[in-house]
């Protein structure tokens, strides 16, 4: 028995590209929910009532010190115990989506932090209302900073997607090792999705770095 | 009680100052009319620490204030206070006869909503020591900015407005350079055609020439000179170019320990300093020169 | 449900509490020991260790956690190496992180200010005792904050080795969650003790550790 086989290469492709292709969806929309809620919870936590930001704080604590396979059995088990039935695609999309909004909005408060001071104060010295300073002042030289923050989570995103294979989402991990189970060959399949997970983590940092430093030219940032 | 007829003592004198500025200037109207801005016993407090300590301070229409003082003295707590950037502990604000830190319900002062206080704080601009440019607007989208998003005008009279400001101050040719590609005067005098943009009665100058390397100084300080013999514009400057206060200023304020320890005619303050601590004061800032 | 059923769920529970403790244990003593050696390799001035060390943290760090997990348990075999399910916990855990903890290390010895290595080369040290003697002191305190919250994304890891058969905290709620029907109760406890335990154990040790070794190594200035 050869250590290699190319044969079960070409046989293991089709397997592999029907899952890369939900695990890239999974990651795409669950990473789009990631950036806007994040983005949410960040402002929500500026909140000058002090019980609003406290109580915000804790729930990003608590989402981000447990772990995602555990949340995602909690919305997709116990939601049917009280009527409610959402399909597994819709809770692995949302738990993604706001575990990792937990993460972006510790990135994103960090942007906002960095903000200085005096930006705030010279937003009020032009008597700029609230909405405009954040839209037009602040958030425009919070963000491009932090794009490469934002980047390593949508990576990490992306190396969590095998976990939705527990509520039998076939993403692409899972259909390697079904592919493995059929044909009692792991190696092939297994190397081809971890290979596929390496790729796609080097090419999309080169792409987030490539972003940040457009968007840091784009808005005159150092 | 003591310090109650001190107070009321250094208001006499205040007055007394008022009235000769105006016959000095030749201008009668000043007298009549109520003040630009007026610090009604304001107290301001950071924690045990109280910076400013039943502060009484009048401003006329036009007049050129200049505030000096060691540093802790709370002489940039006024401007900031004024810039509505502090909230007060104590006393009343007052702007072109109107509660800038309070308004009136039911005949009584309640403190100012957010409403309230944008728009009678749109009567006032302000410079910063650090500038706080918009670093990702260019010259010109710094000044047009406000104008567009809170005056309302549209984007050509802002433009408009915008590039006849930065000619002003010097700087037609930089208006499309972003903050970055500028000298620190350079973006002193942008920071300054930004306020200006807002059409404020009254200007205020913090420090804005101490974050300046030395040959940038006198490009600010012209500027500023322009405009208080051009233009219509009440000014409250808090400085360390004792020179410069001396020759702009109508009225000098020296603050120590939260309060004013000594005001008069820049003449008076720097020729004949009557308090002590003034004395101390300006030797040891003359001493350094 | 019985009485008799109930408690054996409740004993399942906490022996699955136990293995991830276990687990998380074993897993951080391989990924701190790990992290630091790969860490100084990383920023060493010879390419000969600085090239492996790189490779070791693209490679740990770019492939998905679950993915190595699975190469150590189901591909090793074939090479004749069958790990036990406990080594591969440990050891797949504690090697991956052990790959973020390296760009901690090397972060935190980069965020050393320049002047201590000026002031090294003032005084002649040679490069070694530059390191223990200087830098790495420094550069340990400031990274203990980053080496808590990477702790705490072990501690969430462990959940992973339920897809390589062994019976952990997340596994045996499941277990009993299936086994009753109230999902809501177990996955409840199992959600506040996985809290408690990053919250409650971890970074108070962190902070412990990172209070300590001021004292040990770092002199606090009074303000």
């Amino acid at each position: 028995m050869n250590i290699w086989d190319w044969s079960y290469v070409w046989d293991a492709f089709p397997y592999l590209y029907r899952g890369a292709i939900v695990t890239v969806q999974a990651t795409l929309i669950g990473f789009g929910v990631a950036l806007i809620l994040g983005l949410a919870i960040a402002l929500v936590r500026q909140s000058s009532n002090r019980i609003v930001s406290t109580a915000t704080t804790e729930v990003v604590e608590f989402i981000r010190s447990t772990p995602l396979l555990l949340q995602v059995f909690f919305v997709y088990y116990v939601g049917p115990q009280f009527g409610i039935v959402i399909s597994a695609w819709g809770v692995g999309i949302g738990v993604l989506g706001i575990h990792y909004a937990a993460y972006c909005s510790e990135v994103y408060r960090a942007g906002i932090e960095n903000v200085e001071g005096g930006q705030w104060e010279a937003s009020v010295a032009l008597n700029l209302s609230r909405i405009r300073t954040w839209r037009k002042i602040i958030l425009p030289q919070a963000i491009p900073p932090i794009v490469p923050g934002l980047g390593n989570y949508f990576i990490g995103m992306f190396k969590d997607t095998p976990i939705l294979a527990a509520i039998a989402i076939l993403e692409m991990l899972q259909q390697a090792k079904n592919f493995g189970s059929n044909n009692y060959r792991y190696i092939e399949a297994i190397t081809m999705a971890g290979a596929f997970y390496l790729v796609f983590s080097l090419v999309a940092s080169a792409m987030v770095h490539a972003v940040s430093i457009w968007l840091n030219r784009r808005y005159h940032l150092q | 009680m003591i310090e109650h007829n001190v107070r009321l003592g250094k208001m006499m004198t205040r007055s007394k100052v008022l009235d000769h500025l105006i016959r000095d200037k030749d201008n009668v109207s000043i007298a009549m009319t109520q003040p630009m801005v007026r610090f009604e016993n304001v107290t301001k407090r950071y924690g045990a620490l109280t910076v400013l300590d039943g502060l009484n301070l009048d401003i006329a229409r036009n007049e050129k204030v200049s505030i000096i003082g060691p540093s802790g003295s709370g002489k940039t707590t006024v401007l900031r206070m004024l810039m509505t950037l502090e909230q007060i502990n104590g006393g009343v604000i007052w702007v072109d006869g109107e509660p800038l830190t309070h308004m009136n319900k039911h005949g009584q002062l309640v403190p100012a909503s957010e409403r309230h206080l944008r728009r009678v704080r749109a009567k006032i601009g302000m410079v910063f020591q650090h500038f706080n440019l918009f670093p990702h607007l260019t010259a010109l989208q710094n000044c047009i900015e406000a104008p567009v998003s809170v005056l309302g005008l549209s984007r050509q009279e802002a433009e408009a407005r915008g590039a006849e400001l930065l000619d002003m101050v010097g700087l037609g040719d930089k208006k499309n350079h972003y903050p970055i590609q500028l000298s620190g005067g350079q973006k002193q005098r942008v920071a300054i055609a930004r306020a200006l943009a807002m059409r404020p009665k009254v200007m205020l100058f913090d420090e804005v020439t101490s974050a300046l390397d030395p040959e940038l100084v006198g490009e600010v300080l012209n500027v500023i000179r322009t405009l208080g013999t051009e233009h219509d514009l009440t000014m409250l400057m808090v400085t360390h170019q004792m020179a410069f206060a001396k020759e702009f200023s109508d009225r000098v304020c020296f603050f120590h320990g939260g309060k004013i320890a000594e005001q008069g005619t820049p003449d008076q303050l720097f020729g004949d300093p009557q308090n002590e601590r003034t004395k101390q004061f300006l030797s040891a800032v003359l001493e350094a020169r | 449900m019985n009485e008799f059923a109930l408690s054996l769920t409740f004993s399942a529970l906490a022996r699955g509490l136990l293995v991830t403790a276990a687990v998380t244990m074993a897993a951080s003593l391989v990924a701190v020991t790990m992290g630091l050696v790969v860490g100084l390799c990383r920023v060493s001035p010879r390419r000969s260790v600085r090239w492996p060390a790189i490779v070791y943290i693209e490679f740990f760090r770019g492939t998905s956690l679950l993915v190595q997990l699975y190469w150590w348990f189901f591909v090793l075999p074939i090479f004749g190496v069958a790990l036990s399910p406990w080594t591969v916990a440990i050891f797949g855990i504690g090697v991956c992180v052990s790959s973020y903890g390296a760009e901690l290390v090397r972060a935190a010895i980069r965020a050393v200010d320049r002047g201590q290595y000026e002031a090294s080369i003032a005084l002649n040290f040679s490069r070694a005792t530059m390191m223990r003697r200087i830098i790495v002191p420094q550069a340990i305190r400031a990274m203990l904050p980053a080496w808590g919250t990477l702790l705490i994304e072990l501690l969430k890891g462990t959940s992973l080795v339920f897809f390589i058969t062994i019976s952990e905290f997340t596994s045996s709620a499941k277990s009993a969650a299936d086994a009753t029907g109230n999902y809501l109760f177990f996955f409840a406890i199992a959600l506040l003790g996985y809290y408690i335990v990053a919250r409650g154990l971890i970074t108070p040790f962190v902070r412990w550790l990172e209070s300590h070794l001021s004292r040990g190594f770092v002199r606090i200035t009074a303000p």
